[in-house]
């Protein structure tokens, strides 16, 4: 049986092998790997990157106490963000689920059109979502924008829904029932916690609070990415998301508001964006190295 | 001079190799490819005949039976300066003479003289060598593979390309050989690739371009569409006819022809979901299936679903076992998601769910969906009140309709634009029929937001028109104050469809609607939105908008002469069942030799006024004037007119007027032509023998006083000189 964590370290294991650099979960909460800023900004830029990573997504709104057998507030992600994209992205993609056990002939997997578009980060991309027997397991995107910027050159962003991989795998039909590894379930592990988040997404956390919370990380992402410090103030930016997100769940936010919040970490991505992009030609691109820059 | 080199003919092959295309996007671009090459080799006198294009989502090939391979030789020539600019008087050669001749290529003797004595001039001829197919091919092809114009593009690496996803190979064969191009970093070749888990996604060495077909079906391909199309049909009732015999395939047309292009080796298969799903209505089981699975459904022979599903696996028949348990697995998720929802949403009444709509914005600006029910109950009492009803007040049922017909846009089914999403108006009845609402009120929420489409079908009973009419013309009144004015290709809120909408509707009901007071109802109760909007202006211009449509749908949809509703439009466009029935009504007349002297003599009024016709609200008076044996709208007294044809025709449309106030009232407009035919002999006897313009002024003013009021008598019925026969 593949458990969970043997899988993720398969995973881990093939884009290593790659040549990708293996970077940790970021420490804060996010919506998607996307908000890592190893990837919304190193997506930006001349500068070639490879990197892959684990990342705990954040979705208050998909709380469900554990009754849903496939939905939860929080999940892992696999992340791998490949700039500019190899030639052939898909050829590479089908080779890691070899890598986790899915060989590709015993199934039916498919690359079903599905464009990507975050109003949140002004990013946006043409892709697929991936379908393995009929379920989207990955979500492949070729990004053409992020933080309002024209990226060039093009960067793959290939995600896996891991723990929908792993279900799949393992055959299980409740998250919880899934084997994560040490003689433990996904529930054991993590079902407290998703328990008590989703009543505190739904129920207890302090609107006024939040909504605080939002109005002085805005103040300070703009004061931070004026002064020039792009990632602190993006990590602002990354809360204001945050803080978002739960005041939403929360039914804190009507329809109208909403696109107000919307653009407010719009502008604040497009900033930071415009920002780190600034930052590194300042500093002559360093990762291009002896390499020309990419026009 | 070279002889023309002998042309011959090859088979062609140009196969674009790609990362998986939207399926939406196929069939288009495989229309435009074969347009724009077979065009471009004919525009480079190339000749090319059996050509078609295959595609499947990853490959998109134009196959040419046969292909010249060199165009044929060409004379040009070039027209030169003047004999007498070419050669001085010494009959040397100018500068300027061998400067053309240098330009066209040719030596100056071996011009031609063309013309005599000082018309003469030079001319150059030349023969231009006909160029290899494969060196035209290497410009034309790169240029129309980038040109082909699909919905969406993008770009990818460091290439400098757009195309709807990265472009992988590209083969082109002409015979056996290599046509070397280049399509940005790509060159061309003769290997393409095989399907990507039946063969491995292995290289595929062509020799020619007759083998590409058979090469590819052994690579696990079916690049036909044809050939993948009948494949799947087939299969599919292969399979329900040894597995569900009892069942029938829903053969969704739109489905098949994604699923199409969705595979490149179709293997059609069935799975079951499980019967706990029961209590879902069978429309959200079918759009679950089809939305997000694209799945087929299969009912029994009582209509309803069974719980089975029909699919394509992209791939061989192998394994089918665990790719049958794997869709089997996904949709029972799917199912349990939609089974939640529905069983959270029925927490709560149609009332609480309408009362949440007060945080739903319905165009910015213009409040939210709460205040726009409100607005709907209000109109639809208008509307009943205001030729729709039966009299009485609004029954019950519509006006409960009226105010819950948006509760589900907040519902869990609904809401975030989930596939279920386009089940809005179904599901709120349904949840309606649940809390006990009425049958009728509940058919109006599903059947308001007929029709969908242009053509689509149309609400059907009264009470579903009535509130469908309402929901569009505050749309169209809210939409317009908001700015959304339709411009070209221009119109947001598709307001030309739901104006199209709205007439279709009233057509329907066969009943008569005054939409100009429609309109200027709708757009006071949106202006407490608008306070600073010209409400006149606005509703004037929607005036036009309605008339401009109105004029478009009967004579394009319902087949009038364009002629004859351009005469009657002016008058009767606020209602179109008016307008629909005087169009039919005169265009069985207008044939007619005494309706014929009618129209010309009309048209002729009109010319000798010279536009100095009766105004809008003096036409009304003109008719009372008529009941009464006619005068002038200033008083004048026709007693005073002296020929007998004038007479003749003042007394004839004295008598005809009573009559057509009847013959309108009733709604008789073929009495009404009938009386007006009458008149036309009379007519063209006046204007044979009356002198319009007469030399005394007096007479001349009471004339066109008289002619004035003949021409507003007819005009209250149509703009004749539009069905006026050419002079």
């Amino acid at each position: 049986m593949m458990e969970y964590q043997r899988m993720i370290a398969r995973l881990q294991q093939f884009w290593i092998d790659y040549g990708c650099v293996m970077v940790q979960p970021y420490n804060s909460e996010v919506g998607a790997g996307t908000f890592n800023p190893n990837t919304f900004l190193r997506a930006l830029g001349p500068e070639p990157w490879r990197v892959a990573y684990v990342e705990p997504s954040k979705r208050p709104k998909d709380g469900r106490y554990l009754e849903n057998p496939n939905r939860v507030h929080q999940f892992l992600q696999y992340q791998v963000l490949l700039k500019p994209n190899p030639e052939d992205s898909q050829g590479l993609y089908l080779e890691s689920l070899r890598a986790i056990g899915i060989k590709a002939e015993e199934h039916d997997i498919r690359f079903v059109e599905d464009d990507w578009e975050s109003p949140t980060l002004g990013a946006a991309g043409l892709g697929w979502e991936v379908w393995l027997d009929g379920m989207e397991v990955s979500q492949f995107t070729y990004f053409q924008q992020v933080g309002g910027v024209r990226c060039q050159p093009v960067s793959v962003e290939l995600t896996y829904g891991l723990l929908r991989l792993c279900m799949f795998i393992q055959g299980v039909n409740h998250v919880k029932d899934l084997l994560w590894g040490g003689g433990l379930t996904w529930g054991e592990v993590q079902g407290q916690f998703e328990c008590e988040y989703s009543a505190f997404n739904f129920e207890h956390a302090d609107i006024d609070l939040y909504r605080r919370f939002f109005d002085d990380r805005e103040r300070e992402a703009r004061q931070l990415l004026e002064a020039g410090l792009v990632y602190p103030g993006y990590d602002a930016v990354i809360k204001c998301s945050h803080f978002f997100n739960v005041l939403e769940a929360r039914g804190a936010i009507s329809v109208t508001e909403r696109t107000g919040y919307i653009a407010r970490v719009r502008n604040l991505a497009r900033l930071a964006a415009t920002s780190y992009v600034q930052s590194r030609e300042r500093l002559g691109f360093p990762l291009l190295k002896n390499q020309e820059p990419i026009r | 001079m070279s002889a023309s080199l002998p042309s011959e003919r090859l088979p062609f092959l140009l196969e674009i190799g790609s990362e998986e295309i939207p399926a939406r996007f196929v069939p288009e671009a495989m229309v435009e490819l074969e347009r724009r090459l077979t065009e471009g080799l004919a525009a480079a006198r190339l000749t090319a005949e059996g050509v078609r294009v295959v595609a499947t989502p990853r490959r998109m090939a134009l196959l040419c039976e046969s292909l010249s391979t060199r165009q044929p030789d060409r004379e040009t020539e070039v027209k030169g300066p003047p004999l007498s600019v070419a050669f001085g008087p010494d009959g040397q050669p100018t500068p300027a003479g061998l400067g053309f001749a240098r330009k066209a290529g040719v030596d100056l003797a071996d011009c031609a003289r063309v013309g005599e004595g000082a018309g003469a001039y030079l001319v150059a001829r030349r023969l231009e060598p006909g160029r290899e197919a494969a060196a035209v091919l290497a410009e034309l092809v790169p240029a129309v593979i980038l040109a082909i114009p699909f919905r969406k593009v993008m770009r990818w690496g460091t290439h400098d390309l757009e195309y709807p996803r990265p472009l992988q190979w590209i083969v082109a064969l002409l015979g056996g050989q290599v046509v070397d191009l280049c399509v940005g970093h790509l060159r061309s070749g003769r290997v393409t690739r095989g399907h990507r888990t039946l063969a491995a996604n292995r290289e595929v060495p062509l020799e020619g371009p007759g083998q590409y077909l058979s090469a590819l079906k052994e690579a696990g391909v079916v690049v036909d569409q044809d050939e993948r199309r009948r494949t799947i049909r087939d299969g599919l009732a292969a399979c329900l006819a040894a597995e569900e015999p009892g069942g029938c395939l829903l053969a969704d047309e739109d489905l098949i022809a994604e699923v199409v292009y969705l595979c490149e080796h179709p293997t059609p298969f069935l799975g079951s979901y499980g019967k706990q799903f029961a209590a879902l209505p069978d429309e959200v089981v079918a759009t679950a299936l089809k939305a997000h699975q694209r799945y087929f459904s299969i009912v029994g022979a009582d209509g309803r679903l069974l719980t089975r599903f029909a699919s394509v696996r992209d791939g061989g028949t192998e394994h089918l076992a665990n790719v049958i348990a794997g869709n089997e697995r996904v949709l029972r998720a799917r199912l349990a998601d939609a089974l939640f929802y529905w069983e959270f949403d029925q927490k709560q009444t149609p009332d609480q769910q309408t009362a949440r709509l007060q945080a739903v914005t319905w165009l910015e600006g213009f409040g939210s969906v709460w205040d726009k029910t409100l607005r709907l109950a209000a109109l639809v009492d208008w509307l009943w009140a205001n030729g729709l009803g039966d009299g009485g007040p609004t029954p019950a049922p519509l006006a409960r309709a009226a105010r819950i017909c948006k509760a589900d846009l907040v519902s869990e089914m609904i809401k975030d634009g989930k596939e279920f999403t386009k089940l809005e108006g179904f599901i709120g009845a349904r949840y309606a029929e649940r809390a006990g609402e009425s049958p009728e009120a509940c058919r109006a929420i599903v059947r308001h937001y007929f029709p969908r489409t242009a053509t689509g079908e149309l609400p059907g009973d009264l009470f579903s028109s009535v509130l469908s009419i309402a929901d569009r013309l505050d749309n169209l009144a809210g939409c317009w104050l908001a700015g959304f004015v339709p411009t070209g290709a221009k119109d947001l809120y598709a307001l030309r469809r739901q104006v199209l909408a709205i007439m279709r509707i009233v057509l329907d009901l066969r009943r008569s609607l005054d939409l100009d007071a429609a309109v200027g109802f709708a757009l006071g109760q949106v202006s407490a939105c608008a306070p600073a909007a010209d409400l006149e202006a606005a509703r004037g211009q929607i005036g036009e908008f309605i008339q401009t449509r109105l004029a478009g749908y009967l004579a394009e949809t319902a087949g009038r002469d364009p002629a004859v509703v351009r005469a009657v439009l002016p008058v009767r466009w606020r209602d179109p069942l008016a307008a629909l029935a005087w169009s039919e009504a005169l265009e069985g007349y207008r044939g007619r030799q005494d309706f014929q002297a009618l129209a010309t003599g009309f048209k002729r009024c009109r010319n000798i006024l010279k536009g100095a016709v009766l105004a809008d609200g003096e036409r009304a008076g003109c008719f009372e004037r008529w009941l009464e044996g006619g005068r002038g709208a200033g008083g004048e007294d026709f007693d005073a007119l002296p020929e007998a044809a004038e007479k003749d025709l003042r007394r004839l449309a004295a008598a005809a007027a009573p009559g057509l106030r009847q013959a309108e009232a009733a709604g008789r407009q073929g009495e009404a032509f009938d009386l007006l035919s009458a008149l036309g002999p009379a007519i063209d006897q006046y204007f044979e023998e009356v002198m319009v313009n007469a030399e005394d002024a007096d007479l001349k003013r009471l004339r066109h006083a008289f002619v004035r009021e003949i021409h507003g008598l007819f005009a209250k019925y149509a703009d004749f000189g539009e069905v006026a026969p050419v002079e």
